[in-house]
């Protein structure tokens, strides 16, 4: 649930109360995003389909960055986390691929799985995310891939409890 | 306790601090062969809106939640050759029907021994009225069924 405090503004409150949320996605125009082989990639997130914390003084999501930092005016609130990329058709047959939602470098999540075409999600719920914490989507393969086909299947959502 | 300062609306009040949407479950286990459909969640084991159809096993979102963000899971368990599992929404604006989150474990043949948690999370979406959201399953193989009564299908206002 939001915790309002006396220092916070009526906008705020207001936000706050809304349950704030961000959805960015990968999408088709977007194209498809690489990863190396054996090394964690930030994934990133062009596209936004929502966003409630834009309009504060410092937006909280980077779309270059793919990383959503939590703004100090807020305080600490409790939130929930989702993630899904997809591999559009790629053949995964000789490698895994794993993904996870980290905040300040913390796993909130893991889901791994491997073979071919491989479409995954993962979600973190509960999660106190304290001012300033960076929360971000992250994937590893064992071979070079490429993520990102359909503007749903490849995102990042967060929202505050 | 909150402090409710001034911007927010009753509304918001009632939105930010009280459950809204769904929770549905099946009531008896459900046999795939060679095909794909949809998961048969005929009981809502909550649904505020009174909007869950479990005649067509899908959540039609009503006119009071017109234009609100929400997000959905799928969590099942099934045993090895179940491939993928998926929220679809039918929009009816678009008249189209897409995954809007999807989980695949592969076409390779079975990757697991036995039964597996498989779970799916759709980003936040903003909803429309008469849109409809169902959970879908695909499965190319024969024999392959769910088991046990662990499965459910939510939708909640954000």
């Amino acid at each position: 649930m939001p915790r309002i405090t006396d220092e916070m503004n009526g906008e705020l409150a207001a936000l706050l109360l809304r349950r704030p949320t961000f959805t960015y996605v990968r999408s088709v125009a977007d194209g498809r995003q690489s990863i190396s082989a054996s090394t964690v990639t930030d994934m990133t997130f062009p596209t936004k389909q929502i966003d409630d914390f834009e309009n504060l003084d410092t937006p909280a999501f980077n779309v270059a960055t793919g990383t959503y930092t939590h703004p100090t005016v807020l305080g600490t609130q409790t939130m929930s986390f989702a993630a899904g990329f997809d591999l559009g058709g790629t053949n995964l047959s000789d490698t895994e691929l794993i993904i996870d939602i980290v905040l300040n470098g913390t796993r909130l999540c893991r889901q791994q799985y491997g073979f071919e075409g491989a479409v995954i999600t993962c979600g973190a719920t509960h999660v106190a995310v304290p001012a300033d914490a960076v929360v971000k989507a992250r994937a590893f393969t064992t071979n070079a891939r490429e993520l990102g086909r359909t503007d749903f299947n490849t995102f990042f959502s967060g929202w505050v409890e | 306790m909150p402090i409710i300062l001034e911007g927010a609306s009753k509304q918001d009040v009632v939105d930010a601090w009280g459950f809204r949407g769904f929770v549905a479950s099946a009531s008896s286990t459900q046999a795939f062969n060679n095909s794909s459909g949809v998961f048969e969640f005929d009981t809502a084991d909550v649904d505020t809106e009174s909007a869950y159809d479990t005649v067509n096993f899908e959540y039609v979102v009503p006119a009071s939640l017109n234009g609100e963000r929400m997000q959905f899971q799928l969590n099942t368990r099934a045993s090895a050759g179940l491939r993928h599992i998926a929220v679809i929404r039918k929009n009816q604006g678009l008249g189209s029907q897409i995954d809007i989150a999807r989980m695949d474990l592969g076409d390779q043949g079975s990757p697991f021994a036995g039964p597996d948690g498989m779970h799916c999370f759709s980003p936040a979406v903003v909803v429309a009225t008469g849109d409809a959201f169902s959970a879908r399953w695909f499965n190319p193989g024969t024999g392959n069924w769910l088991t046990d009564s662990i499965h459910t299908f939510s939708g909640r206002v954000l």
